[in-house]
Protein backbone atom coordinates (compact mmCIF):
# COMPACT_ATOMS: atom_id res chain seq x y z
CA UNK A 1 0.00 0.00 0.00
CA UNK A 2 1.03 3.56 -0.60
CA UNK A 3 2.79 5.12 2.40
CA UNK A 4 1.36 7.89 4.55
CA UNK A 5 2.96 11.20 3.50
CA UNK A 6 4.65 13.86 5.62
CA UNK A 7 4.48 16.96 3.45
CA UNK A 8 6.39 20.18 4.10
CA UNK A 9 4.21 23.26 3.59
CA UNK A 10 6.17 26.38 2.62
CA UNK A 11 4.50 29.79 2.19
CA UNK A 12 5.88 32.45 -0.15
CA UNK A 13 5.37 36.17 0.44
CA UNK A 14 7.35 38.91 -1.32
CA UNK A 15 10.28 36.65 -2.13
CA UNK A 16 10.63 35.18 1.36
CA UNK A 17 9.45 32.05 3.15
CA UNK A 18 6.95 33.01 5.84
CA UNK A 19 4.77 31.33 8.45
CA UNK A 20 1.33 32.60 9.38
CA UNK A 21 -0.92 32.18 12.39
CA UNK A 22 -4.64 31.81 11.61
CA UNK A 23 -3.78 32.87 8.04
CA UNK A 24 -2.47 36.25 9.32
CA UNK A 25 0.64 37.83 10.86
CA UNK A 26 3.23 36.39 8.45
CA UNK A 27 6.60 35.89 10.10
CA UNK A 28 9.66 35.62 7.85
CA UNK A 29 11.34 32.24 8.39
CA UNK A 30 13.97 32.26 5.63
CA UNK A 31 14.78 31.89 1.98
CA UNK A 32 12.24 29.87 -0.04
CA UNK A 33 14.66 27.91 -2.24
CA UNK A 34 17.02 27.13 0.61
CA UNK A 35 14.17 26.06 2.91
CA UNK A 36 12.76 23.75 0.23
CA UNK A 37 16.15 22.25 -0.53
CA UNK A 38 16.78 21.52 3.16
CA UNK A 39 13.31 19.97 3.57
CA UNK A 40 13.92 17.78 0.50
CA UNK A 41 17.32 16.69 1.86
CA UNK A 42 15.64 15.95 5.20
CA UNK A 43 13.35 13.51 3.39
CA UNK A 44 10.05 15.35 3.37
CA UNK A 45 7.86 13.15 1.17
CA UNK A 46 6.65 16.13 -0.85
CA UNK A 47 6.76 19.91 -0.78
CA UNK A 48 3.70 22.14 -1.11
CA UNK A 49 4.80 25.70 -1.95
CA UNK A 50 1.98 28.25 -1.79
CA UNK A 51 2.12 31.93 -2.74
CA UNK A 52 0.11 33.91 -0.17
CA UNK A 53 0.81 37.35 -1.66
CA UNK A 54 -2.61 38.89 -2.42
CA UNK A 55 -1.04 41.15 -5.06
CA UNK A 56 -1.69 39.55 -8.47
CA UNK A 57 1.49 41.06 -9.89
CA UNK A 58 3.50 38.87 -7.48
CA UNK A 59 3.05 35.83 -9.72
CA UNK A 60 5.96 36.71 -12.05
CA UNK A 61 8.50 36.74 -9.23
CA UNK A 62 6.83 33.72 -7.60
CA UNK A 63 7.25 31.62 -10.77
CA UNK A 64 10.94 32.57 -10.85
CA UNK A 65 11.25 31.23 -7.31
CA UNK A 66 9.36 28.07 -8.34
CA UNK A 67 11.76 27.41 -11.22
CA UNK A 68 14.71 27.76 -8.87
CA UNK A 69 13.09 25.50 -6.24
CA UNK A 70 12.13 22.83 -8.78
CA UNK A 71 15.75 22.41 -9.78
CA UNK A 72 16.94 22.11 -6.18
CA UNK A 73 14.54 19.54 -4.73
CA UNK A 74 14.48 15.80 -5.41
CA UNK A 75 10.95 15.18 -4.15
CA UNK A 76 7.63 16.15 -5.78
CA UNK A 77 6.71 19.82 -5.74
CA UNK A 78 3.13 21.10 -5.65
CA UNK A 79 2.56 24.79 -6.42
CA UNK A 80 -0.42 26.95 -5.53
CA UNK A 81 -1.73 30.31 -4.43
CA UNK A 82 -3.36 32.82 -6.75
CA UNK A 83 -3.65 30.39 -9.67
CA UNK A 84 -6.90 31.90 -10.92
CA UNK A 85 -6.75 31.06 -14.64
CA UNK A 86 -5.71 28.37 -17.11
CA UNK A 87 -2.77 30.58 -18.15
CA UNK A 88 -1.44 30.74 -14.58
CA UNK A 89 -1.86 26.97 -14.15
CA UNK A 90 0.11 26.48 -17.38
CA UNK A 91 2.87 28.74 -16.06
CA UNK A 92 3.03 26.84 -12.76
CA UNK A 93 3.59 23.56 -14.63
CA UNK A 94 6.09 25.07 -17.04
CA UNK A 95 7.98 26.55 -14.06
CA UNK A 96 8.54 23.08 -12.65
CA UNK A 97 5.41 22.21 -10.65
CA UNK A 98 4.71 18.48 -10.53
CA UNK A 99 1.25 19.21 -9.19
CA UNK A 100 -0.83 22.36 -9.00
CA UNK A 101 -2.98 23.42 -6.04
CA UNK A 102 -6.21 25.14 -7.05
CA UNK A 103 -8.28 27.03 -4.55
CA UNK A 104 -10.55 29.91 -5.56
CA UNK A 105 -11.30 28.20 -8.90
CA UNK A 106 -13.22 25.52 -6.99
CA UNK A 107 -15.91 28.12 -6.32
CA UNK A 108 -15.38 30.63 -9.09
CA UNK A 109 -14.66 28.54 -12.16
CA UNK A 110 -14.99 24.75 -11.81
CA UNK A 111 -14.92 24.49 -15.62
CA UNK A 112 -11.35 25.83 -15.63
CA UNK A 113 -10.36 23.00 -13.29
CA UNK A 114 -12.04 20.43 -15.51
CA UNK A 115 -10.21 21.82 -18.55
CA UNK A 116 -6.88 21.69 -16.68
CA UNK A 117 -7.66 18.13 -15.68
CA UNK A 118 -8.20 17.11 -19.31
CA UNK A 119 -4.84 18.65 -20.17
CA UNK A 120 -2.66 17.54 -17.26
CA UNK A 121 -4.62 14.61 -15.81
CA UNK A 122 -6.65 14.70 -12.60
CA UNK A 123 -3.72 13.28 -10.64
CA UNK A 124 -1.79 16.52 -11.23
CA UNK A 125 -4.37 18.73 -9.49
CA UNK A 126 -4.92 19.28 -5.77
CA UNK A 127 -8.06 21.10 -4.60
CA UNK A 128 -7.37 23.22 -1.51
CA UNK A 129 -10.26 23.96 0.83
CA UNK A 130 -9.69 26.49 3.62
CA UNK A 131 -12.30 26.34 6.32
CA UNK A 132 -13.23 27.43 9.79
CA UNK A 133 -14.40 24.67 12.06
CA UNK A 134 -17.95 24.99 13.34
CA UNK A 135 -18.43 25.23 17.09
CA UNK A 136 -18.42 21.73 18.64
CA UNK A 137 -22.19 21.55 19.17
CA UNK A 138 -22.82 22.00 15.44
CA UNK A 139 -20.23 19.54 14.13
CA UNK A 140 -21.01 16.86 16.67
CA UNK A 141 -21.59 13.33 15.43
CA UNK A 142 -20.65 11.26 12.40
CA UNK A 143 -24.16 10.63 11.13
CA UNK A 144 -24.85 9.61 7.55
CA UNK A 145 -26.22 13.02 6.51
CA UNK A 146 -24.05 15.80 7.89
CA UNK A 147 -25.72 18.36 5.60
CA UNK A 148 -25.14 21.13 8.11
CA UNK A 149 -21.45 20.85 7.60
CA UNK A 150 -20.27 23.35 4.98
CA UNK A 151 -16.86 21.76 4.55
CA UNK A 152 -18.34 18.34 3.82
CA UNK A 153 -20.56 19.87 1.16
CA UNK A 154 -17.46 21.34 -0.45
CA UNK A 155 -15.59 18.04 -0.23
CA UNK A 156 -18.46 16.34 -2.06
CA UNK A 157 -18.54 19.11 -4.66
CA UNK A 158 -14.81 18.65 -5.30
CA UNK A 159 -15.48 14.98 -6.02
CA UNK A 160 -17.09 16.01 -9.31
CA UNK A 161 -14.20 18.26 -10.40
CA UNK A 162 -11.67 15.67 -11.57
CA UNK A 163 -8.90 16.56 -9.17
CA UNK A 164 -6.45 14.04 -7.74
CA UNK A 165 -6.48 14.93 -4.06
CA UNK A 166 -7.89 17.33 -1.48
CA UNK A 167 -5.91 19.61 0.84
CA UNK A 168 -7.96 20.65 3.89
CA UNK A 169 -6.59 23.67 5.75
CA UNK A 170 -8.09 24.56 9.12
CA UNK A 171 -7.70 28.33 9.42
CA UNK A 172 -8.37 28.29 13.15
CA UNK A 173 -5.53 25.84 13.79
CA UNK A 174 -2.99 27.35 11.36
CA UNK A 175 0.23 28.21 13.23
CA UNK A 176 -1.18 27.22 16.64
CA UNK A 177 0.44 23.76 16.97
CA UNK A 178 -2.66 22.72 18.97
CA UNK A 179 -3.21 19.48 17.04
CA UNK A 180 -4.79 18.70 13.66
CA UNK A 181 -8.51 18.59 12.94
CA UNK A 182 -8.93 14.82 13.16
CA UNK A 183 -12.73 14.95 13.13
CA UNK A 184 -12.82 16.56 9.69
CA UNK A 185 -10.10 14.15 8.47
CA UNK A 186 -12.26 11.25 9.60
CA UNK A 187 -15.37 12.61 7.88
CA UNK A 188 -13.50 13.57 4.71
CA UNK A 189 -12.06 10.13 4.14
CA UNK A 190 -15.54 8.67 4.55
CA UNK A 191 -17.21 11.08 2.15
CA UNK A 192 -14.57 11.22 -0.57
CA UNK A 193 -12.73 8.59 -2.58
CA UNK A 194 -9.79 10.94 -3.12
CA UNK A 195 -6.59 11.04 -1.09
CA UNK A 196 -6.97 13.54 1.78
CA UNK A 197 -4.19 15.85 3.02
CA UNK A 198 -4.82 17.85 6.20
CA UNK A 199 -3.01 20.99 7.36
CA UNK A 200 -3.16 23.32 10.33
CA UNK A 201 -2.17 22.71 13.92
CA UNK A 202 0.55 20.04 13.75
CA UNK A 203 2.62 20.54 16.90
CA UNK A 204 4.33 17.20 17.44
CA UNK A 205 4.58 13.68 16.02
CA UNK A 206 1.60 12.47 18.05
CA UNK A 207 -0.59 15.03 16.32
CA UNK A 208 0.53 13.67 12.96
CA UNK A 209 -0.05 10.08 14.08
CA UNK A 210 -3.57 11.00 15.24
CA UNK A 211 -4.43 12.51 11.84
CA UNK A 212 -3.07 9.49 9.96
CA UNK A 213 -5.00 7.12 12.20
CA UNK A 214 -8.15 9.13 11.45
CA UNK A 215 -7.72 8.47 7.74
CA UNK A 216 -5.56 11.31 6.45
CA UNK A 217 -3.34 10.14 3.58
CA UNK A 218 -0.95 13.04 4.09
CA UNK A 219 -0.30 15.78 6.62
CA UNK A 220 1.10 19.14 5.51
CA UNK A 221 3.39 20.63 8.12
CA UNK A 222 4.35 24.32 8.39
CA UNK A 223 5.38 25.76 11.78
CA UNK A 224 6.60 22.47 13.17
CA UNK A 225 9.39 22.35 10.57
CA UNK A 226 10.04 26.07 10.09
CA UNK A 227 9.84 27.25 13.70
CA UNK A 228 10.08 24.11 15.84
CA UNK A 229 13.01 21.81 16.50
CA UNK A 230 11.46 19.08 14.33
CA UNK A 231 12.49 18.07 10.85
CA UNK A 232 10.96 15.49 8.48
CA UNK A 233 13.51 12.78 9.35
CA UNK A 234 12.76 13.07 13.06
CA UNK A 235 8.99 13.31 12.57
CA UNK A 236 8.97 10.17 10.42
CA UNK A 237 11.19 8.21 12.81
CA UNK A 238 8.74 9.00 15.63
CA UNK A 239 5.78 8.11 13.38
CA UNK A 240 7.31 4.75 12.53
CA UNK A 241 7.72 4.07 16.24
CA UNK A 242 4.04 4.94 16.64
CA UNK A 243 3.13 2.31 14.04
CA UNK A 244 2.40 4.65 11.12
CA UNK A 245 3.51 3.34 7.71
CA UNK A 246 5.74 6.18 6.46
CA UNK A 247 8.62 5.98 4.01
CA UNK A 248 11.77 4.78 5.76
CA UNK A 249 14.93 6.88 5.64
CA UNK A 250 17.15 6.50 2.59
CA UNK B 1 32.74 12.31 -28.43
CA UNK B 2 30.07 13.33 -25.98
CA UNK B 3 26.83 11.42 -25.95
CA UNK B 4 23.53 13.28 -26.02
CA UNK B 5 20.40 12.17 -24.21
CA UNK B 6 17.18 13.36 -25.85
CA UNK B 7 14.16 14.31 -23.78
CA UNK B 8 10.74 14.00 -25.38
CA UNK B 9 7.79 15.67 -23.72
CA UNK B 10 5.04 13.18 -24.54
CA UNK B 11 2.44 15.22 -22.69
CA UNK B 12 2.30 18.84 -21.69
CA UNK B 13 5.27 19.21 -19.31
CA UNK B 14 6.81 19.14 -16.82
CA UNK B 15 10.35 18.19 -17.79
CA UNK B 16 12.11 20.84 -15.69
CA UNK B 17 12.85 18.54 -12.77
CA UNK B 18 14.08 15.70 -14.98
CA UNK B 19 16.28 18.15 -16.87
CA UNK B 20 17.59 19.51 -13.55
CA UNK B 21 18.61 16.08 -12.23
CA UNK B 22 20.32 15.11 -15.52
CA UNK B 23 22.12 18.48 -15.67
CA UNK B 24 23.40 17.91 -12.14
CA UNK B 25 24.76 14.56 -13.22
CA UNK B 26 26.67 16.26 -16.03
CA UNK B 27 24.64 14.61 -18.78
CA UNK B 28 24.36 16.42 -22.11
CA UNK B 29 20.59 16.82 -22.60
CA UNK B 30 18.59 18.09 -25.60
CA UNK B 31 14.84 18.55 -26.00
CA UNK B 32 13.60 16.61 -29.01
CA UNK B 33 10.47 17.52 -30.96
CA UNK B 34 11.03 16.09 -34.46
CA UNK B 35 12.06 12.69 -35.78
CA UNK B 36 15.10 14.32 -37.46
CA UNK B 37 16.35 15.50 -34.07
CA UNK B 38 15.48 12.12 -32.59
CA UNK B 39 17.68 10.22 -35.04
CA UNK B 40 20.80 12.13 -33.88
CA UNK B 41 20.34 11.17 -30.19
CA UNK B 42 22.25 8.44 -28.36
CA UNK B 43 19.44 7.66 -25.93
CA UNK B 44 15.93 8.89 -25.24
CA UNK B 45 13.71 9.52 -22.22
CA UNK B 46 9.93 9.95 -22.65
CA UNK B 47 8.52 12.10 -19.84
CA UNK B 48 5.74 14.55 -19.10
CA UNK B 49 2.19 14.41 -17.87
CA UNK B 50 -1.08 14.23 -19.79
CA UNK B 51 -3.37 11.51 -21.10
CA UNK B 52 -2.64 8.48 -23.28
CA UNK B 53 -4.81 9.27 -26.31
CA UNK B 54 -3.80 12.95 -26.56
CA UNK B 55 -0.15 12.05 -26.16
CA UNK B 56 -0.32 9.44 -28.95
CA UNK B 57 -2.11 11.90 -31.27
CA UNK B 58 0.68 14.40 -30.73
CA UNK B 59 3.41 11.79 -31.29
CA UNK B 60 1.67 10.61 -34.47
CA UNK B 61 1.17 14.17 -35.79
CA UNK B 62 4.80 15.12 -35.20
CA UNK B 63 6.11 11.90 -36.76
CA UNK B 64 7.78 11.01 -33.46
CA UNK B 65 5.73 7.82 -33.02
CA UNK B 66 7.24 6.36 -36.20
CA UNK B 67 10.64 7.83 -35.30
CA UNK B 68 10.54 6.13 -31.88
CA UNK B 69 9.78 2.79 -33.55
CA UNK B 70 12.90 3.21 -35.71
CA UNK B 71 14.91 4.38 -32.70
CA UNK B 72 13.89 1.22 -30.82
CA UNK B 73 14.83 -0.94 -33.82
CA UNK B 74 18.25 0.73 -33.94
CA UNK B 75 19.00 -0.73 -30.49
CA UNK B 76 19.65 2.56 -28.68
CA UNK B 77 18.33 2.91 -25.09
CA UNK B 78 14.81 4.27 -24.52
CA UNK B 79 13.31 5.03 -21.11
CA UNK B 80 9.64 5.81 -20.46
CA UNK B 81 8.56 7.48 -17.22
CA UNK B 82 4.94 7.37 -15.97
CA UNK B 83 2.81 8.26 -19.04
CA UNK B 84 5.99 7.74 -21.08
CA UNK B 85 6.16 4.16 -19.86
CA UNK B 86 2.47 3.59 -20.59
CA UNK B 87 2.93 4.73 -24.20
CA UNK B 88 5.53 1.99 -24.77
CA UNK B 89 2.67 -0.55 -24.68
CA UNK B 90 0.36 -1.66 -27.49
CA UNK B 91 -2.72 0.29 -26.42
CA UNK B 92 -4.43 2.33 -23.72
CA UNK B 93 -7.94 3.26 -22.64
CA UNK B 94 -7.28 6.72 -21.15
CA UNK B 95 -8.94 9.49 -23.15
CA UNK B 96 -10.06 7.08 -25.89
CA UNK B 97 -13.58 7.28 -27.28
CA UNK B 98 -16.22 5.37 -25.33
CA UNK B 99 -15.46 1.65 -25.18
CA UNK B 100 -12.45 1.96 -27.45
CA UNK B 101 -8.76 2.20 -26.94
CA UNK B 102 -5.92 4.17 -28.48
CA UNK B 103 -2.95 2.54 -30.15
CA UNK B 104 0.37 2.95 -28.35
CA UNK B 105 3.98 2.68 -29.55
CA UNK B 106 3.86 -1.13 -29.42
CA UNK B 107 7.42 -1.48 -28.10
CA UNK B 108 6.31 -3.65 -25.16
CA UNK B 109 3.37 -6.09 -25.20
CA UNK B 110 0.43 -5.11 -23.02
CA UNK B 111 -2.33 -2.56 -22.56
CA UNK B 112 -2.95 0.32 -20.17
CA UNK B 113 -6.13 0.16 -18.09
CA UNK B 114 -7.69 2.14 -15.22
CA UNK B 115 -6.31 1.31 -11.76
CA UNK B 116 -9.15 -0.36 -9.83
CA UNK B 117 -7.75 -1.25 -6.43
CA UNK B 118 -11.02 -2.07 -4.66
CA UNK B 119 -11.98 -1.07 -1.15
CA UNK B 120 -9.54 0.75 1.10
CA UNK B 121 -7.07 2.01 -1.51
CA UNK B 122 -7.55 5.41 -3.10
CA UNK B 123 -7.22 6.50 -6.72
CA UNK B 124 -5.14 8.26 -7.93
CA UNK B 125 -2.30 6.29 -6.42
CA UNK B 126 -0.29 9.23 -5.06
CA UNK B 127 2.80 8.98 -2.90
CA UNK B 128 5.72 6.75 -2.02
CA UNK B 129 5.36 3.02 -2.44
CA UNK B 130 7.64 0.01 -2.60
CA UNK B 131 8.77 -1.84 -5.70
CA UNK B 132 9.37 -5.56 -5.47
CA UNK B 133 12.05 -6.65 -7.93
CA UNK B 134 10.99 -9.44 -10.29
CA UNK B 135 14.37 -9.84 -11.94
CA UNK B 136 17.71 -8.10 -12.25
CA UNK B 137 18.58 -5.56 -14.93
CA UNK B 138 21.62 -3.37 -15.59
CA UNK B 139 19.59 -0.19 -15.05
CA UNK B 140 18.57 -1.50 -11.58
CA UNK B 141 22.14 -1.98 -10.43
CA UNK B 142 22.43 -0.88 -6.77
CA UNK B 143 18.64 -0.83 -6.22
CA UNK B 144 17.50 -3.02 -3.31
CA UNK B 145 14.31 -5.04 -3.24
CA UNK B 146 11.34 -3.10 -1.79
CA UNK B 147 12.86 0.36 -2.31
CA UNK B 148 10.34 3.25 -2.14
CA UNK B 149 9.65 5.37 -5.21
CA UNK B 150 7.20 8.22 -5.87
CA UNK B 151 4.03 7.41 -7.83
CA UNK B 152 1.24 9.61 -9.14
CA UNK B 153 -1.10 7.89 -11.60
CA UNK B 154 -4.60 6.51 -12.19
CA UNK B 155 -3.85 4.00 -14.99
CA UNK B 156 -1.67 0.89 -14.96
CA UNK B 157 -0.12 -1.61 -17.37
CA UNK B 158 -2.02 -4.86 -17.74
CA UNK B 159 -1.46 -8.20 -19.53
CA UNK B 160 2.28 -7.63 -19.57
CA UNK B 161 4.32 -10.55 -20.83
CA UNK B 162 5.92 -11.95 -17.60
CA UNK B 163 9.53 -11.96 -18.91
CA UNK B 164 9.17 -8.20 -19.49
CA UNK B 165 8.18 -7.46 -15.88
CA UNK B 166 11.06 -5.99 -13.87
CA UNK B 167 9.13 -5.08 -10.74
CA UNK B 168 5.69 -4.89 -9.17
CA UNK B 169 3.94 -2.68 -6.63
CA UNK B 170 0.94 -3.27 -4.43
CA UNK B 171 -1.86 -0.72 -3.98
CA UNK B 172 -5.01 -2.70 -3.34
CA UNK B 173 -3.97 -4.71 -6.39
CA UNK B 174 -0.50 -5.76 -7.52
CA UNK B 175 0.51 -4.04 -10.75
CA UNK B 176 3.58 -3.86 -12.98
CA UNK B 177 5.65 -0.85 -11.94
CA UNK B 178 8.80 -1.53 -14.01
CA UNK B 179 9.13 -3.15 -17.44
CA UNK B 180 11.87 -3.82 -19.95
CA UNK B 181 12.08 -5.28 -23.43
CA UNK B 182 15.46 -5.33 -25.17
CA UNK B 183 16.73 -1.74 -25.26
CA UNK B 184 13.54 -0.20 -23.82
CA UNK B 185 12.79 0.23 -20.12
CA UNK B 186 9.82 1.84 -18.37
CA UNK B 187 8.94 3.05 -14.88
CA UNK B 188 5.44 3.82 -13.63
CA UNK B 189 6.98 5.88 -10.82
CA UNK B 190 9.09 9.03 -11.16
CA UNK B 191 12.84 8.33 -10.74
CA UNK B 192 13.50 12.09 -10.99
CA UNK B 193 11.29 12.66 -7.91
CA UNK B 194 12.53 9.68 -5.92
CA UNK B 195 15.67 11.03 -4.27
CA UNK B 196 18.80 8.83 -4.15
CA UNK B 197 17.32 5.61 -5.55
CA UNK B 198 15.72 7.45 -8.46
CA UNK B 199 18.96 9.22 -9.24
CA UNK B 200 20.76 5.85 -9.20
CA UNK B 201 18.35 4.54 -11.86
CA UNK B 202 18.88 7.60 -14.07
CA UNK B 203 22.62 7.34 -13.67
CA UNK B 204 22.55 3.61 -14.54
CA UNK B 205 20.44 4.40 -17.61
CA UNK B 206 22.96 6.97 -18.83
CA UNK B 207 25.69 4.28 -18.63
CA UNK B 208 23.53 1.52 -20.14
CA UNK B 209 24.76 -0.05 -23.38
CA UNK B 210 22.13 -2.65 -24.33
Amino acid sequence: MVRKRVIALVLHLAGRAVKTTNFANPLVVGDVARACQVLSDQEADEIFLLNIDPDESSSDSFFEVVLNVSRRVSVPLAIGGGLTSQALIDRAFSSGADKVVVQSLVERSPETIIRASKKYGAQSLVACLDYRESPPEESFGLGPEPVDDAILAKIKQVGSLEVGEILLQSMGRDGTRMGLDTLTALKAQRFSQLPIVVAGGAGNAEHLADAFKCGADGVAVGSLFSLGDYNPIRAKALLRNAGVDVRPGV
Amino acid sequence: MSRTLGLIDVGVGNLASLEGVLDDMGVSVARVSTSEELSTMDSIILGGVGNFSDAMSRLNDSGLAKGLGNFFDSGKPIMGICLGMQLLFDSGYEGASEGGKATGLGIIEGEVVPLRPGAGARVPHVGWNQVRLSRSHEVLSGISDNTDFYFVHSFVANTVNPPHILGVTSHGVVFTSMVANKNAIGFQFHPEKSQKAGRQILSNFVEWAP
